[in-house]
């Protein structure tokens, strides 16, 4: 007998980032029952983890809290943090989703975010919400403005001392807790999963992420943040505050030897971003970004670029060959000046920023058979007319999970599915 | 502690997830040494990332990386800079 619980709503949407956010309140500001299924602890995506956001340096924070916030307290939204997606299957009119709830190993109901487990807990780990720069406990809460709330204990690395239970002011924490399957049956599906970045230890040249004081793009956002590992922008090796900072743009696409032959979109535009706010904290370091080619396409994203030069960014047109650990701890650079008759090179910076590729964070594959593109994202059935219809009718997709966009792209995308959710619901229900 | 967590239930449960458990008390163990050693280093004086792993014969990376926990817990604070390295110290009531 299957006894698992089954839920029903409008609409059930797969992703929590800011695509899954805006394509739920959408929806649900018409009137539709939603539901947000996430992987992870909190909503909120790659967004909440960024620093500020290109063209307009607004905070990144400052955009995405509210849209959390607002989803978490919109009556026609459910938030189902800590899910796993087992199956996505249509049927008839009908999507039904099989989901895991993994276990947070304390009662969400109970648990009030006092952050006490989280004081008393004696394990410390390396923070992934901070880039591995920083520590965190066993038990804690992802960060300040996670939604929900709750804490959770990282079970694969919980001594299970009790401490946590001793103080939890609301007795909350259980141990025993075990995963929940149950049943999302809806009238539509909307695939907002998101991106992952390619590894940076993939390229033997790059140093196969052996090298001190070569970062990702992602933790040098977290560099940037307010809330970050250090609150400034220091090197990694030491705590040296850096005097020159390079960024290598196309380190992981635009590379057939990574199976990414695509660009990636954001990259060239990121990094100026980055080097604008490192400008802006560390007024005297040299910032130089490597590049193949400037792909500047958005609204005020050119501007953006030449304001970049103006303030006085070095953009050196060029191949890189290699990275080696350099004298002092920074970064030999060795590569092929192309301004320059093509003649080898060679720098040393403090830090090395890789600008890596961006690849889809959602494999399809056995769990729901919309068709995937040659290069894995999401395949838009009509990307011109429609770029959210997918090969499954019924089920859309936004954002990311389609293929590389920025956050601009990402928003508008997000309310044309949920526009198409909405007319297919209107239409054929 | 409340039943539902009770110490007969719990000792079982560390069986069951006894290599959990161990990674757990090595993390302990390796924290707790590092920490020590750090904190006795800035307890008294402000010192730079470099100074501390010096003075503990550790890696500067693994220092920055236990520093900077300290600081988000509370336990130091950043003090003046020294050259292009900016000092920490443990706050008095550690």
């Amino acid at each position: 007998m299957n006894s698992r619980k089954k839920l029903n709503f409008d609409t059930v949407v797969i992703g929590g980032g800011i695509a899954g956010l805006q394509t739920a309140i959408d929806l649900g500001d018409q009137g539709f029952k939603v539901a947000i299924i996430e992987k992870d602890a909190t909503i909120g995506g790659t967004m909440i983890r960024l620093s500020k956001v290109f063209p307009t340096l607004d905070c990144a924070s400052c955009i995405t809290t509210p849209k959390m916030s607002e989803a978490a307290h919109h009556d026609n939204i459910t938030l189902f943090t800590m899910c796993t997606l087992n199956a996505l299957d249509k049927e008839s009119n009908k999507v039904t989703a099989s989901i895991t709830q993994q276990p947070r190993y304390l009662d969400p109901d109970k648990c009030i975010g006092c952050r006490q487990c989280e004081y008393n807990c004696p394990v410390y780990v390396l923070d992934e919400e901070q880039g591995d720069l920083t520590l965190r406990k066993a038990a804690y809460i992802p960060f300040s403005n996670a939604i929900p709330q709750l804490a959770l204990i990282d079970v694969e690395n919980c001594s299970l001392c009790g401490k946590c239970a001793k103080v939890c002011p609301t007795d909350a924490i259980d141990y025993f807790q075990e995963p929940e399957d149950f049943i999302i049956e809806a009238r539509t599906a909307v695939v907002t999963t998101g991106f992952n970045m390619t590894p940076a230890d993939q390229k033997k040249e790059y140093g196969q992420g052996k090298i001190e004081n070569v970062i990702t793009a992602l933790q040098m956002e977290r560099i940037l943040a307010p809330h970050g590992p250090y609150m400034r922008a220091l090197r990694p090796s030491d705590g040296k505050e850096p005097e020159s900072i390079a960024f290598i743009q196309c380190a992981g696409s635009r590379d057939k030897s990574l199976g990414v032959s695509y660009c990636s979109r954001v990259c060239c535009m990121y990094a100026i971003k980055q080097c604008m706010l490192l400008s802006g904290s560390l007024p005297l370091a040299d910032l130089t970004i490597y590049y193949m080619d400037i792909r500047a396409f958005g609204k005020g994203y050119e501007q953006f670029y030449q304001n970049a030069k103006a303030m006085g960014i070095e953009f050196v047109k060029s191949k890189i060959a290699s990275i080696s650990q350099g004298a002092d701890q920074s970064v030999a650079l060795k590569y092929e000046a192309q301004e320059e008759g093509g003649k080898l090179a060679t720098r040393e910076h403090d830090l090395v920023v890789l600008s890596l590729g961006i690849v889809p964070e959602w494999d399809p594959t056995g769990i729901c058979d919309i068709a995937k593109d040659t290069d894995q994202f999401i395949q838009c059935k009509m990307p011109k007319i429609a770029p959210t219809i997918t090969s499954i009718e019924g089920m859309f997709t936004a954002g990311v999970a389609s293929g590389p966009k920025d956050i601009v792209d990402t928003i508008a995308e997000s309310g044309a599915a949920a526009m198409e959710a909405g007319n297919y619901m209107k239409h054929y229900h | 502690m409340k039943d539902k967590n009770n110490k007969e239930k719990l000792k079982s449960l560390r069986k069951q997830r006894e290599a959990f458990v161990k990674n757990a008390r090595e993390h302990i163990k390796i924290s707790t040494r590092l920490f020590k050693k750090i904190k006795a280093e800035i307890k008294d004086k402000a010192m730079t990332i470099p100074e501390i792993a010096k003075a503990i014969e550790e890696p500067s990376s693994q220092v920055l990386i236990y520093v900077s926990g300290l600081k988000k817990f509370g336990m130091a604070v950043e003090k003046e800079k020294d050259g292009d390295y900016f000092k920490y110290q443990l706050v008095a009531k550690n």
